[in-house]
């Protein structure tokens, strides 16, 4: 489903590059639950964002779904994002302004899903996860537990086929952690849902089924 | 989705309530200065557009040299119009139309009031669009003795308006008293329009003004003479027909003549009439036209709210990107969840046109609210109803997308690219530097300056003219116009003798102004002001005389051959030793010499915008005048004008009685600056508040999004004066840069303002230096109460709630 092939990521520095990535070849398969992993620095979010189509890569050829991502227009990528992404980010990064069912709400918004179906489809969620008391609230009104458990609610709620999570479980304890990790594990056996995690634990690691490891950039 | 975008939107708009009050205020402000200018403007472009024969009628205008000046007037004599019709078929109706200047008193029973008359040909009604309520419009001016009157004037006599047949009089009219028959009424017409520049209160045959003044002469320019062309004619074509039909016609007394200057005729659309002043810069007071503007004041009002608005719009702007900070967060979530960049941009113009919406609708109650005000100011009679008016409707609605265009395109746009890795991930800091925001604000705070700068200015230059010393003293003397054709002398002496002797009341002078007129002198011929007086004259103004002696009455020959001039006259004249010199006035004084009995040390007869010109004085009490100038006691001027008013009833039965304070009469010779000097300060006062607002709203959200660090400064020892002084330095360094630029712009636009005044106080550098030290104080005020505030806070709590 994903295909990187030597795909590197360079920001400029004084006349020269200071190389993030090296050379990534990286292959995932539909279903597969994949960890990132690497010390701070290795450039595992950046791997994370340019799968996820957030960043470009400066060199290299990535095919998403068989499309060669770069030469998409924006609108075309926008496109890949409402109908087959979802991203859980380490700070939940919900909308403050809007409660518990709007923020699930929202990517179907933006992919056009009816009314109803809206409806019946947060709905589904919100009992999946036990909220359904909740879905009025806001995300301040939420433990970090619960922010985190919307914001994997919103990452799946369209239905798409990955989703990329940046250390999902980094702010939480350990408890809330393991909620949330048996929650990929589900959405993954049972939704056959791919999932590409960045993380910092071995025991979040073991949940999945293959760890890709970077070091300074480069594939170890 | 556009139900979340209104949910989202409101929920915004209360969490920052405060910016949304602050931005909603100024651009309804905004909005409600552009449409009282627009509404101005409408206006001024509506004169006379109501004629139905719109676009094909036309005034004749007349260039002429004067003193080796041309000059262009909307007049003609009385003999061009029916010269030109008779032999031209592409007018197909013309009108002579007398007065706009021309005030007389009309009596019915015991009740007269002083009306605007007007002489026109009877086909009036044909040539312009003035609907008769009683009457026939056709055959209402063709005998000599019939009138129409509008409809207030019927009520105001008559108190209703079907009066045909009515009689009226006037007692000291000339042509009135030939006829020996009172007037008719046969028509009442409608109240001419505001937006009409041809305005009075009832019509006279032209016959009637012919009585007493009949004129063939091919060489004056006076009154106005409209033509109806046929739609068909071409207007370069008739002109060229008139000029040789004209000098054909006038040969004869061109020859009679030779000093009269060559007349050439023109053209005047009526619709251009009114703000077309370049064309005929000279409104002949007799030509019919009133109330002539120029394009320039709408313009300038356009101006000035423009400016106000776009305040507005950059405090709108301002803000919204100083608080796009919070709002980063969201659009980058929005991005990763699947939102394009247009749909952000949708979100947000939406928003602000919400808000944008909400400042309409006040700006709109605002402009209800305020419309007795802005017809007083701007001296309009626009009554709500005129408001909407599809034209005014699509100011509103443009006014609504330049503000939606102007004040939130910009941060929405700016706020659509941030990405998702930017905005998530902290990788920018979207608080403190803004640059375009700094230009933005210097250039609103440069406005703000100017716009006081112009105000303290307007306000010396208003308080020099009501303290300059005019060389005579106005207090307490009262000027009573006696209209008419009277015995002036007999009017004068039974106010002398019925007020002799009455303490409330000093000197009783008879005066009258004759205008300027040529006077010869050594030889020379020069333009010299003429008003009669008589001994008292001098005295009661106290006036000095510099040379010489004012009128006697021990000298018998004063009466008709003694005259006092001023220094300039004596100056211009070139005359060194002035007293017992003689002058020769024009015709109107009996070709005859006057001999300089004194020199009157120079005073302002005009205005202080005009320099003091040569003047000549003969005696009232030969020549005459129509003018009682009376000198009144101190706090006694209530009993004085109620026994002014009861002697004049006394010696003129059925004349109007109409007094005037002279400190009233100068003043309303600066009518236009005091209303502009009116407009802006209140132009001002709103840019203050803008500008404050802005200020406070933009330090405010700075404080807020610095919490963190002040927080940590505080602990770190920085005392609130420290922290207030931090955030200042930008706002500081801005408003400088705002003073510098203003005072320069200031200095060029005040110098040109006051050279209109012939005198004028000075621009000293205190002028710019405290304009500019009033808005930095309120800036300072305004950002370091809340630093202090902010300052104030607890540290603690301000870190551990980050």
């Amino acid at each position: 489903m994903i295909q990187l092939e030597k795909i590197s990521k360079y920001y400029p520095a004084g006349f020269g590059k200071t190389y993030v990535l090296r050379h990534i070849d990286l292959n995932i398969k539909e279903g597969e639950f994949i960890s990132i992993m690497g010390p701070s620095g290795s450039g595992k979010s950046t791997l994370l964002h340019i799968l996820g189509l957030l960043e470009e890569p400066s060199e290299g050829e990535y095919l998403f779904l068989d499309e060669p991502v770069q030469k998409l227009s924006e609108k075309k990528r926008t496109e890949l994002h409402r109908h087959h992404i979802g991203f859980v980010f380490q700070a939940y990064h919900l909308i403050d302004e809007l409660t518990v069912y709007e923020n699930i709400e929202t990517p179907l918004l933006y992919k056009g899903t009816s009314s109803s179906e809206r409806k019946s489809r947060v709905a589904e969620l919100l009992d999946r996860f036990n909220m359904v008391a909740k879905k009025d609230l806001f995300p301040h009104q939420l433990s970090g537990g619960q922010q985190q458990l919307v914001g994997v609610a919103r990452a799946i709620v369209h239905n798409p086929k990955v989703i990329f999570a940046d250390e999902p479980t980094g702010n939480l304890h350990s408890e809330q952690a393991i909620e949330i990790m048996e929650l990929f594990q589900k959405l993954n056996q049972e939704d056959k849902v791919t999932i590409v995690q960045v993380t910092h634990s071995e025991l979040n690691a073991g949940y999945g089924n293959r760890i890709v490891r970077l070091k300074d950039g480069w594939l170890a | 989705m556009f139900k979340t975008f209104l949910k989202i939107a409101a929920r915004q708009l209360w969490q920052g309530r405060l910016y949304a009050v602050i931005n909603v205020t100024g651009l309804a402000v905004g909005t409600a200065c552009m449409l009282f200018a627009a509404i101005y403007l409408t206006d001024e472009r509506s004169f006379d557009w109501f004629h139905d024969n719109n676009p094909n009628l036309y005034r004749i205008t007349s260039t002429y040299r004067e003193r080796g000046e041309l000059i262009a007037s909307g007049g003609t004599g009385q003999v061009q119009g029916p010269a030109f019709q008779a032999r031209m078929p592409e007018i197909t109706h013309y009108a002579r139309v007398m007065g706009g200047d021309i005030y007389g008193d009309v009596r019915h029973g015991h009740n007269a009031f002083k009306l605007q008359l007007l002489f026109v040909d009877s086909s009036f009604f044909k040539v312009f669009t003035f609907p008769l309520l009683h009457g026939d419009g056709r055959t209402a001016l063709q005998n000599v003795n019939s009138v129409v009157i509008t409809r207030r004037t019927a009520l105001k006599f008559f108190n209703r308006t079907d009066v045909v047949g009515e009689l009226l009089h006037m007692d000291a009219d000339p042509s009135a008293m030939r006829i020996g028959k009172p007037l008719v009424v046969t028509g009442i017409a409608e109240d001419p329009p505001a937006n009409s520049s041809v305005q009075f209160d009832i019509l006279f045959p032209f016959e009637f003004m012919k009585v007493s003044f009949d004129d063939t002469s091919w060489l004056n320019a006076y009154l106005g003479t409209f033509v109806v062309l046929r739609p068909n004619a071409d207007p370069g074509q008739v002109v060229r027909k008139f000029n040789r039909i004209a000098a054909a016609l006038s040969q004869t007394q061109r020859k009679d003549h030779p000093e009269a200057s060559v007349i050439t005729y023109g053209l005047q659309g009526m619709t251009d009439i009114h703000l077309n002043t370049q064309a005929i810069p000279n409104q002949n007071g007799e030509s019919g036209i009133v109330n002539t503007s120029r394009p320039v004041y709408a313009y300038i009002f356009i101006g000035i709210a423009g400016f106000i608005l776009l305040m507005a719009s950059i405090n709108f702007v301002n803000i919204h990107i100083a608080s796009s900070m919070k709002r980063a967060k969201e659009v980058g979530i929005r991005k990763a969840t699947g939102s394009s960049k247009g749909a952000i941009i949708v979100q947000f113009l939406g928003e602000s046109a919400i808000l944008v919406g909400i400042a309409m609708v006040l700006a709109i109650m605002l402009v209800i609210l305020l419309m007795p005000a802005f017809n007083q100011l701007s001296q309009k009679q626009i009554a709500l109803t005129q408001l909407w008016s599809p034209n005014l409707m699509g100011w509103l609605v443009f006014i609504f997308v330049t503000n939606i265009a102007c004040a939130a395109l910009y941060p929405a746009w700016l706020i659509s690219r941030l990405t998702p890795v930017e905005t998530l991930y902290s990788k920018i800091r979207l608080a403190g530097r803004n640059p375009a925001g700094n230009v933005l604000m210097v250039f609103q705070f440069a406005m703000a300056v100017l716009l006081g700068i112009a105000s303290v200015v307007f306000y010396r230059q208003m308080h020099f003219i009501r303290s300059k010393n005019l060389g005579y003293n106005p207090d307490q003397i009262v000027k009573i116009a006696i209209q008419g054709v009277r015995d002036v002398q007999q009017v004068h002496h039974r106010f002398q003798n019925e007020l002799a002797g009455d303490p409330a009341f000093g000197a009783i002078s008879l005066a009258g102004e004759f205008g300027n007129r040529d006077v010869v002198v050594k030889g020379q011929k020069l333009l010299a002001n003429v008003r009669t007086v008589d001994a008292d004259y001098l005295p009661m103004l106290e006036m000095k005389l510099t040379q010489g002696r004012n009128f006697s009455r021990a000298f018998a020959s004063d009466k008709t051959f003694g005259v006092l001039v001023n220094e300039a006259f004596v100056k211009k004249a070139g005359i060194s030793d002035p007293v017992g010199k003689t002058l020769m006035p024009d015709d109107y004084f009996g070709k005859q010499s006057f001999t300089i009995l004194g020199v009157v040390g120079d005073f302002h007869f005009n205005s202080l915008k005009e320099r003091i010109g040569p003047m000549i004085m003969p005696m009232s009490t030969h020549y005459g005048g129509g003018e009682l100038w009376v000198k009144i006691a101190q706090n006694r001027e209530h009993y004085a004008i109620s026994k002014l008013e009861s002697t004049f009833r006394k010696a003129l039965p059925g004349a109007v009685f109409e007094y005037t304070f002279l400190h009233d009469a100068n003043a309303s010779a600066y009518a236009t600056e005091l209303r502009w000097q009116q407009i802006v300060t209140i132009a001002t006062i709103v840019a203050v508040i803008i500008c404050g607002l802005g200020l406070f709203g933009l330090s405010h959200l700075a404080i807020a999004q610095r919490r963190r660090e002040t927080g940590i400064r505080v602990v770190l020892g920085a005392t609130g004066y420290d922290i207030a002084i931090g955030f200042s330095r930008n706002f500081v360094r801005i408003i400088f840069t705002a003073i510098l630029i203003a005072s320069i712009a200031g200095h060029y636009l005040m110098h040109s303002w006051l050279a209109h005044f012939a005198y004028h106080t000075g621009l000293p550098w205190w002028v710019y230096a405290g304009s500019g030290a009033m808005a930095l104080i309120l800036a300072l005020l305004t950002v370091f109460t809340q630093a202090l505030r902010a300052a104030m806070a607890d540290p603690v709590t301000v870190l551990r709630s980050e």
